[in-house]
């Protein structure tokens, strides 16, 4: 008996010393915390930081619409600063571990960006998988936007940049973590989607494109989507041809890429682009099915080749490099020590020749 | 039997190959961090093969009652304490690792002294429970994490981000010749073969079969731990982080699982495992400073737990002080001083035992002969 009760107290004694493992949220209570869902990263009036955080305000109800948050502002010379300024402003504790995405204002983004987030790879509970996005006009405008269906606080945005909700071919995603990679490669240059705020929505159609921490390149949103196919390989977009003056639509529901980066001795380097795109037709002004299908998938695949082109070249000229082309260079060249600088000037320099074969599937439920 | 060989042999693999291994490879991967691992399968295998088949020629005993047979009293016990020092080490910097990870990632706000205190009290309590009891842990916890680890893995290579061209890079570095630290550090995770100086008391007979797979495990474990923070943190960027594979299953996300982040899942196996490691270490440390000291603090089951008790509490208070006073920049470079060592001691260890295997054979069978 006494035996018994001797090892049960051990056991005890184990158990409590490991309860305190479980205590996942320190010693604060969950309603002692405010959860900030997005952060908003605008240059100060006077000051270097604009940081806004938008703040969950948990509710037992979930109808659309009944999402509720608030947002404060303040401004600061540095982000950890401005952070602890903020906690002045507010009866709870700031927890950032939900943070899942986090708009940089439209001028803030345009310069500097190599050293100023420094603060967010530092904290160990900004998520690696969180969004990042530009702001237009600003990132504080961005996050007042409230859509009336939204459920959640903040899930507008999240849904969008998931591709849980919409897939959008124009919605391009950045996490974090590949923004940081990107930022410091040698070779992979970073990009970041453009929100626009409207009055009660948003539009997410264009692109950003860095260099070295500085925006070189804006994207518009005719060319968004063929970056999306380019960089992101992006299935599912809408490919245009024509027969003989008529227009028609294909919905494309898989799409490869592969490509070769060649410099022969005597010739110019170029980029050899292999894109098959499979598809079915969905819109037209002509009957389809009757057609010689050879000439119609020979005219969006002509059509989809200039598009292609077209934007790598805009790349080229920015000399921004978001695809890639300078990383695979360095990992099927094998001189370490110059590779890189052969590569920077070889860029410039660099012909695309993209191939695209379309294989058309169908013509939809209809001929 | 083989299991067990085998269980011994993970845990130190999977222990390793997050904590401080790839922290020192990564940040060396220019500099020959590729060939060390290239090395390492080699030397690694090599080492576990020869000492797996030299402790095999004594069934049923320890390091301690092999060292008595060849050595008298003076010679044998600064061996064993060394060694019993070594390897209390090994467990004791995992849980100083271990409790800054914890500290940093899943309980920010508890106090680091407190929560290095509950590791060092459970891991001295399981550390004298009887080796038996350890033995079957070992196995129930390998059993239930490793489909977690597998999962991770597949997460990882799965993830439609992984850069595969930032790997490719690292193809040009491979033909550099790698340091001695490299080396110490690359072979650290096979070396799970080593717990059986101990444990080898409690089999009958140490037959292992498919020892092939120590090499095979043994590459791909490694290659893995080094491979998936590189594609994922990319080429450059993964010299900057600290915690490389927290970091890197941080950028792994489950859509629809029950938690989004893939971290606190890994995190949480890691509880399991380094609790583990670090209790499989200070046991055998214990039990090699006891088979130096006399029958009578050993023998009878009473003063045995008095004495396992007073080296577990050394150790562990030990521990604790060096946990409070380190951080993380003394944490590495003690290690990597640690590795150093080790690396030699344990080449001479196994040097050791196959001159004492080939002596035992070679005096039975003169005995034979008489």
């Amino acid at each position: 008996m006494l035996k018994l009760s001797n090892r049960v107290l051990r056991l005890a004694a184990v158990l409590l010393a490991g309860c305190m493992l479980l205590s996942g949220c320190g010693f604060r209570d969950i309603d002692k915390r405010f959860f900030v869902i997005e952060i908003g990263i605008d240059k100060g009036d006077q000051k270097a930081y604009k940081i806004s955080l938008k703040l969950a305000i948990p509710s037992p109800k979930m109808e659309p619409g009944d999402s509720r948050w608030q947002i404060i502002t303040a401004e600061g010379d540095s982000i950890a600063e401005t952070v602890r300024r903020m906690k002045s402003m507010v009866d709870k504790e700031f927890d950032f571990g939900h943070a899942k995405v986090i708009v940089l204002g439209k001028t803030f983004a345009e310069k500097g960006l190599a050293h100023s987030l420094d603060w967010m790879s530092r904290r160990r509970d900004i998520q690696a998988v969180s969004f990042m996005a530009i702001g237009v006009p600003d990132a504080l405008t961005v996050l007042r936007v409230k859509p009336p269906s939204e459920r959640l606080p903040g899930n507008a945005l999240i849904l969008s940049f998931t591709r849980e909700g919409t897939e959008s071919p124009y919605i391009v995603t950045t996490y974090w973590f590949d923004y940081y990679r990107r930022m410091r490669a040698e070779g992979k240059d970073p990009f970041l989607p453009v929100i626009t705020a409207e009055r009660d929505t948003f539009d997410i159609d264009k692109v950003a494109v860095f260099a070295k921490g500085n925006k070189k390149l804006e994207l518009e949103s005719t060319d968004t989507d063929v970056f999306n196919q380019l960089v992101r390989h992006l299935q599912r977009f809408v490919i245009r041809g024509e027969l003989k003056g008529n227009p028609f639509i294909v919905n494309v529901d898989s799409m490869k890429l592969k490509y070769r980066i060649l410099t022969p001795a005597g010739g110019d380097p170029s980029v050899e682009m292999n894109i098959k795109i499979m598809g079915e037709v969905e819109e037209s002004s002509i009957s389809l099915f009757d057609q010689d299908w050879r000439s119609l998938e020979r005219s969006l695949a002509e059509n989809q080749r200039q598009r292609y082109t077209e934007v790598l070249k805009k790349l080229q000229e920015a000399k921004v490099d978001p695809v890639g082309f300078g990383l695979r260079y360095r990992a099927t060249r094998h001189r370490p020590k110059t590779e890189w600088e052969e590569w920077q000037r070889l860029y410039p320099q660099v012909q695309f020749h993209v191939r695209v074969t379309v294989e058309l599937k169908g013509t939809g439920i209809v001929k | 039997m083989t299991r067990y060989y085998f269980y011994f042999y993970l845990i130190c693999m999977l222990i390793n190959t997050i904590f401080f291994v790839p922290r020192i490879l990564l940040a060396q991967r220019f500099d020959g961090a590729i060939m060390a691992l290239i090395a390492a399968v080699g030397i690694g295998t090599a080492l576990a093969v020869t000492f797996t088949k030299s402790i095999g020629r004594f069934p049923g005993k320890g390091l301690p009652e092999i060292f008595a047979g060849f050595m008298p009293l003076p010679i044998r016990t600064p061996i064993l304490i060394f060694m019993g020092i070594m390897w209390i080490i090994s467990g004791s910097i995992i849980i100083i690792a271990f409790s800054f990870i914890t500290n940093r990632y899943l309980s920010p706000e508890t106090s680091p002294q407190l929560l290095l205190i509950c590791f060092c009290g459970i891991c001295s309590w399981a550390s004298t429970r009887k080796a038996s009891s350890i033995i079957s842990v070992t196995e129930i916890i390998i059993l239930v994490n490793l489909p977690i680890v597998a999962f991770i893995m597949y997460k990882s290579f799965s993830q439609k981000l992984f850069d595969w061209d930032s790997v490719k890079i690292m193809t040009d570095y491979v033909f550099v010749k790698p340091s001695w630290s490299l080396l110490a550090a690359a072979t650290y995770p096979f070396s799970g073969y080593i717990n059986f100086a101990i444990y080898n008391r409690y089999f009958k007979e140490l037959k292992v079969t498919h020892l092939w797979l120590v090499p095979v495990i043994g590459a791909f474990v490694l290659f893995t731990s080094i491979v998936v923070p590189i594609g994922l943190l990319g080429t450059s960027a993964v010299g900057d982080y600290l915690y490389t594979w927290i970091s890197a299953a941080d950028t792994l996300r489950m859509q629809y699982g029950f938690i989004e982040r893939v971290v606190f899942l890994f995190l949480f196996i890691y509880i399991g495992f380094s609790l583990l490691f670090v209790t499989i270490c200070w046991n055998i440390g214990i039990q090699l400073i006891c088979g130096c000291l006399p029958d009578r603090l050993t023998k009878k089951k009473r003063s045995r737990i008095v004495t396992y008790w007073c080296i577990a509490g050394v150790n562990a208070a030990v521990t604790f002080w060096t946990g409070v006073l380190s951080n993380d920049k003394g944490m590495i470079n003690f290690v990597k001083i640690w590795l150093n060592l080790r690396l030699g001691s344990e080449i001479a260890l196994v040097a050791l035992m196959a001159v004492l295997a080939w002596l035992h054979v070679s005096r039975r069978r003169n005995r034979e002969h008489a």
